[in-house]
């Protein structure tokens, strides 16, 4: 499997970000969902998009919630994949962390950033802060914010 | 006072490899990179905690607490929120015996509150080169408290256990590295 050297994490919430645009670690916190059935390789998913092609940006930044306002209306996270292999690498993530590619019907830039579930709450919140602090190169702002 | 103890429990192995020596790291970083502190500068006292108005009380040029409102988000987890407020007023105490080492040009972002899951608070503060992280967990004895930094400041991690009984001195040293680094 062949990936870019980008990925996009959309910021759905203003906390996620912070005055300075420095991102929050919430943005890359890994939530358990009651909603969502569980994964057979006992992995929690955060959805993402892949920096194929500039599509990837229009997709993202064009995707509306149920109530059909913008999905990402606070913009999105640019992240860099080699800081994120860098990191799988580290022994505190130990390879716990990884990726994947998972296209849907409306997004064929869809994937996932991956964490155990046997992670613990405490280190899954290091995780997200080492991720928030290594890699990320910059927020995006959503264009398509009139706001 | 004994009831506010966070419960000592490290975790063994995996986890803390990176991490197990960081009472080394950040004393190595501190005696090394700080020759314009002297360590008795910075002031700890032990002493009761007082929970009472832990915000109002700071002063506006390092109010870092200026943001903190724990139960905008409509959560209510009593044990969570007491201890967070412990946690305040001894950060708050950390900052008034200390004011005389915050040198005016030094921005201090706000500390920043986010309940995670219902169930526990992510209290960060976040620089350009670094971020510092408590956790302050339902399950007490899982807080913990983090320090990561970027490539410019040699990409460094540290964690541990929250506990409360070390809790003055921990934020002694986190603020010498922030006014440091920040």
């Amino acid at each position: 499997m062949s990936y870019p050297t980008e990925l996009l994490r959309g910021i759905t919430a203003k906390d996620q970000i912070d005055d300075d645009e420095f991102p929050s670690s919430v943005l890359f916190y890994f939530t358990e969902r009651d909603n969502l059935p569980k994964r057979s390789d006992n992995n929690i998913e955060e959805s993402i998009n892949w920096r194929d092609d500039a599509g990837a940006d229009d997709v993202l930044f064009n995707q509306l919630k149920e109530d059909k306002q913008l999905q990402f209306r606070f913009g999105a996270a640019v992240v860099c994949r080699h800081e994120l292999d860098r990191v799988i690498q580290t022994n505190v993530v130990n390879h716990q962390l990884s990726y994947e590619r998972k296209a849907i019907p409306e997004n064929k830039y869809h994937g996932n950033l991956l964490l155990s579930r046997d992670v613990p709450p405490r280190v899954r919140k290091k995780i997200s802060a080492t991720i928030a602090t290594m890699c990320v190169k910059k927020i995006m702002p959503n264009p398509n914010n009139q706001l | 006072m004994s009831e506010y103890q966070f419960e000592h429990d490290v975790e063994p192995g995996l986890y803390v490899q990176e991490d197990c020596d960081s009472n080394t790291i950040y004393k190595s970083l501190l005696s090394e990179n700080y020759p314009e502190f002297e360590n008795d500068s910075f002031v700890t006292a032990a002493g009761p905690v007082d929970t009472t108005d832990y915000i109002k009380m700071l002063p506006n040029e390092f109010n870092i607490l200026r943001n903190a409102d724990i139960a905008k988000d409509g959560i209510r987890n009593n044990s969570v929120i007491k201890h967070v407020e412990i946690f305040l007023s001894v950060f708050q105490r950390v900052l008034l015996n200390n004011r005389n080492m915050i040198d005016d040009s030094v921005y201090l972002p706000p500390l920043k509150f986010k309940w995670i899951d219902g169930e526990s608070i992510l209290i960060e503060w976040v620089f350009k080169d670094f971020r510092i992280g408590f956790t302050i967990e339902s399950n007490i004895n899982e807080s913990g408290w983090y320090l990561v930094s970027n490539e410019n400041l040699g990409e460094f991690s540290v964690s541990d256990n929250l506990y409360i009984s070390d809790l003055e001195s921990l934020l002694v040293n986190l603020l010498r590295f922030v006014l440091g680094h920040a």
